[in-house]
């Protein structure tokens, strides 16, 4: 008590919340996951969040950038995409994983996982009927029989001995 | 006319040593960043989301596919340390003359 009183610094520090939210904001989980994984499962969340995306930029427009007013739709937003990544975690966690680790291993360009991602996706489509989609273009590049910038020869490799594994615990 | 090869041998060891250096660098740099290669080319926002990493795993470079962040993650926050000095700004040593900018030509005369 003296102590504190006397020298600067003497307080204990403790990570302890002490100015908290007001209670008419509701809590809300924050995402857990990294950013490889995120930018993995960008384009699953954006499909199935689009409203809740919308309506919250929407909010935002309209309310002056919207800090304080767009907490609500924040929320929604915030949740719908912990919901993807737990669906993605529950039926896709291996395919999921070898593309992110893809992804940190090339400075996370889309471009050099292409292997690792046609996988992921076909697992998404079948499990949680999401589909990949670059907003406002024709043709799409992740669908591109040979594209400009070739994968990387280790993701193919790893992509290989994934199928081949999974044909051998199948048996 | 044919070099004797004792003509060509420091060329060999300065390519060998040059080589030695530069993939021992390269190594070194792939083992710090956990096994991983170099980012490049970063803006602000990786350098953000980069920081935001380390928040949610304790590591440089570390990835974890959670949806849920810890409890404690919502109020994390880094205090940078300084070293401390009863006459900070006061004298004037190379140290702060770095610091604010003399060195390389931006002090503030004000």
């Amino acid at each position: 008590m003296l102590n504190s009183d006397i020298f600067v610094g003497g307080k204990q520090w403790e990570n302890t919340e002490e100015n908290k939210l007001p209670n008419n904001i509701p809590e809300v989980d924050e995402v857990g996951a990294t950013s490889a994984p995120l930018l993995s499962a960008s384009y699953y969340i954006g499909d199935k969040c689009k409203p809740f995306n919308d309506d919250f930029m929407q909010c935002k427009n309209e309310n002056n950038g919207g800090e304080l007013n767009c907490l609500k739709e924040g929320r929604r937003v915030t949740r719908c995409a912990i919901s993807v990544l737990k669906d993605i975690n529950k039926y896709c966690f291996d395919e999921f994983k070898l593309h992110y680790d893809c992804l940190e291993q090339n400075n996370q360009y889309f471009n050099r996982c292409r292997s690792s991602e046609h996988l992921l996706s076909k697992c998404v489509l079948t499990n949680l009927n999401l589909k990949k989609v670059v907003p406002g273009v024709k043709d799409q590049i992740q669908d591109k029989q040979y594209p400009i910038y070739k994968t990387d020869s280790n993701d193919i490799k790893q992509v290989q001995q994934f199928l081949k594994s999974k044909e051998t615990n199948s048996n | 006319m044919p070099v004797p090869f004792e003509g060509l041998l420091p060329y060999a060891i300065m390519t060998a040593f040059f080589g030695l250096a530069g993939h021992g660098v390269q190594f070194i740099r792939y083992w710090d960043n956990g096994w991983k290669n170099d980012r490049y080319n970063l803006d602000e926002f990786d350098e953000k989301m980069m920081q935001r990493d380390f928040y949610l795993t304790g590591v440089k470079r570390g990835q974890q596919s959670d949806p849920i962040a810890p409890e404690e993650f919502k109020t994390i926050q880094q205090i940078p340390q300084r070293y401390w000095t009863p006459y900070r700004d006061q004298y004037f040593v190379l140290r702060e003359r770095l610091f604010r900018g003399y060195v390389f030509g931006d002090w503030n005369w004000q």
